[in-house]
């Protein structure tokens, strides 16, 4: 079919649109709505407060922190997560999405500058590497998936620097505030002596964290024996038969809580021993699931382990 | 001779394109509205409930009303698989259906499978990647769906019409561009749905896309005014892709233009905009059915032997 002069220069012309169209398809990036959030504060010293958080941190889509971290890394890393996480953590990291409404467990707000699932002791905030380990595995039974193999390795490891970031100025600013409405300090000092105390809580958490080994025999059957062991107080939240259930009160982020069915294999902290020691070793924070780290020898907790992983093979 | 009419595969055909359209791409482009994707991250089962678990309160209760959108969006998926399914055996057991048929129909299960599975895919893995190419795949299945209605309907074999080749041509190499183009720019949609994608790629190919079908419409009412089936095709189009550009209009102002600060709360906000998207999504999907119905005609019904 001969094609008439005027219908090839339209075919021309759509062909030429179509490859500058696949091309910024195909190498742009999504520009989204996202924006610096706005607040409006009721007390002017918390206004003070919030503009000396921003001298220090940025913007949250301009983030910046003094120590060790690479800016450009923590701006990859806001890229990767305004594509990944934003709408499930919120802009600011505060989970007040609509998605996150629409989502239980809520996803995590890193206002308070405390996660779950960390491998320091129970009082101390979270490694960069426990909200790594978290990205990478996710948590199961949660909408929190597994990112690892889905994005590329360094996008992890700058959204994990980011997350960081976000963990930080929420711990600080939770600081702050707490301090200035006790009295008695300015915006300045407050801002100040909660720095100090994130400088500090931080190296003592790098200092404090454990990563244990596998154990290649531990004995349930000792376990078993601690689980039953009223004076422990694993039966009141777990139950008798391990199903686990609603446990009275709200968590730190006020949500509803379940002690976790130990039948199931589904542990929200991991599944691996090394996780489940973790977990009885240093608890769940902003939960009533206790650090036991102060109660019991690394040896009984391996003995719990043994017992949490022969019940879920039982099941 | 009167050519025979395959009832049952006709109407399988016609209810899998209502189902696939109005519940499964419905659902799923809800599920990419609300961000929801991964609120169900297992498959195929959730805590031992089955895909075909009618749990939705305990589902909500436990993991969130986003999880229900998903194992709904699943159920509607299965549902259109289990009636390509049914169409694929009908097209076999019954006689005299040609061997074509059978194979198209055939060919059908083999993508609308494939397609479940890229879902599930898309979730295990959980890639952008595979979310961008099941959203894609989606429309595949409705291509091949509106094929398979176009066949078997009971006036597919009517006497051909004769029109002057030269124009008959034309509409016929305007209507495979515009099929071409409605991917490309499927695919762009979903690239920026997913925050893959930058926006001027789908609004060129938008743009362009919608040249090319308002030519083709132009083309056919007027090659065709004397024929009532096609000038019907043409002018449903030209409605269906007016009410697409207004909403791809207002999906752009309401969701990164400057009406983005106009909602009273961030609950209506999310609504709106959900709204907008989902029926941007759903509209584009009738444009490639109806796109597809038209090229059919073209293609198969219409003869380029006549003087006009």
């Amino acid at each position: 079919m001969s094609l008439p002069r005027s219908d090839s220069i339209s075919l021309a012309v759509v062909a030429v649109s179509t490859l500058v169209a696949l091309y910024f398809t195909l190498t742009g990036s999504f520009a989204g709505a996202s924006a610096e959030p706005i607040y409006s504060f009721e007390q002017a010293e918390q206004s003070e407060l919030f503009d000396l958080m921003t001298d220090e941190f940025g913007g949250f889509l301009t983030p910046t922190m003094s120590g060790s971290w690479a800016m450009e890394n923590l701006q990859v890393g806001r890229k990767v997560y305004e594509q990944q996480c934003i709408h499930c953590h919120g802009t600011d990291g505060h989970a007040e999405t609509y998605t996150a409404n629409l989502l239980t467990p809520a996803p995590r707000d890193f206002g308070l500058g405390v996660v779950k699932f960390t491998s320091t002791p129970v009082g101390l905030p979270a490694t960069r590497n426990d909200l790594l380990r978290t990205i990478k595995e996710g948590v199961a039974s949660t909408s929190m998936s597994r990112f690892e193999g889905s994005i590329k390795e360094q996008d992890l490891q700058d959204v994990a620097d980011y997350a960081m970031y976000l963990l930080i100025r929420g711990a600080v600013w939770t600081n702050a505030t707490d301090r200035l409405g006790a009295g008695g300090l300015s915006p300045a000092q407050a801002f100040a002596a909660a720095m100090e105390d994130q400088r500090q809580q931080f190296d003592l958490a790098l200092a404090s964290s454990t990563r244990p080994k596998i154990p290649s025999v531990a004995d349930s059957a000792r376990g078993r024996e601690m689980y039953f062991d009223n004076d422990l107080g694993c039966l009141v939240c777990h139950q008798v038969d391990a199903s686990g259930g609603p446990v009275n009160g709200l968590d730190l982020w006020g949500q509803p809580m379940v002690a976790r069915d130990l039948t199931k294999g589904e542990l929200r902290g991991g599944d691996s021993p090394a996780d489940v020691y973790l977990r009885i070793r240093n608890g769940v924070k902003g939960t009533p699931m206790p650090a036991m780290a102060a109660e019991l020898t690394p040896e009984q907790i391996w003995d719990l382990v043994a017992f949490v992983r022969s019940v879920q093979e039982d099941n | 001779m009167e050519q025979p009419y395959f009832r049952l595969l006709h109407r399988l055909a016609v209810i899998g394109v209502v189902v696939t359209i109005a519940l499964t791409i419905g659902i799923g482009g809800t599920i990419t509205s609300a961000e929801v994707g991964m609120a169900y991250p297992t498959w195929p089962d959730i805590n031992g409930g089955s895909l075909f678990s009618i749990f939705y309160g305990k589902l909500a209760e436990t993991f969130g009303i986003g999880s229900v959108v998903e194992h709904t969006h699943r159920q509607a998926a299965s549902l259109t698989g289990l009636i390509i399914l049914v169409l694929a055996i009908a097209s076999w057991v019954t006689r005299g259906v040609p061997k074509n048929l059978r194979l198209l129909a055939t060919g059908s299960l083999v993508i609308v499978i494939a397609q479940g599975l890229l879902g599930a895919t898309r979730v295990l893995e959980n890639t952008y990647s595979g979310a961008i190419l099941h959203a894609v795949g989606a429309q595949f299945v409705v291509l091949l769906l509106v094929v398979l209605a176009k066949t078997t309907a009971r006036d597919w074999h009517r006497p051909m019409q004769h029109f002057k080749a030269e124009h008959v041509d034309r509409i016929r190499l305007w209507s495979v561009v515009a099929l071409v183009l409605l991917f490309l720019n499927l695919f762009a949609a979903a690239s920026l749905r997913h925050k893959q994608g930058a926006f001027e790629g789908h609004l060129i190919l938008a743009i362009t896309t919608a040249g090319v079908i308002l030519y083709l419409i132009r083309q056919a009412l007027t090659t065709f005014r004397e024929q009532k089936k096609m000038a019907r095709l043409a002018r449903s189009l030209a409605h269906i892709l007016g009410t697409q550009l207004a909403l791809g209009a207002a999906a752009w102002a309401f969701l990164i233009g400057p009406l983005i600060g106009s909602f009273p709360d961030e609950d209506t906000r999310f609504l709106a905009q959900s709204l907008i998207a989902t029926g941007h999504l759903l509209c584009g999907v009738l444009v490639l059915a109806v796109t597809t119905a038209l090229w059919m005609e073209v293609r198969f019904r219409i003869d380029g032997g006549g003087t006009e």
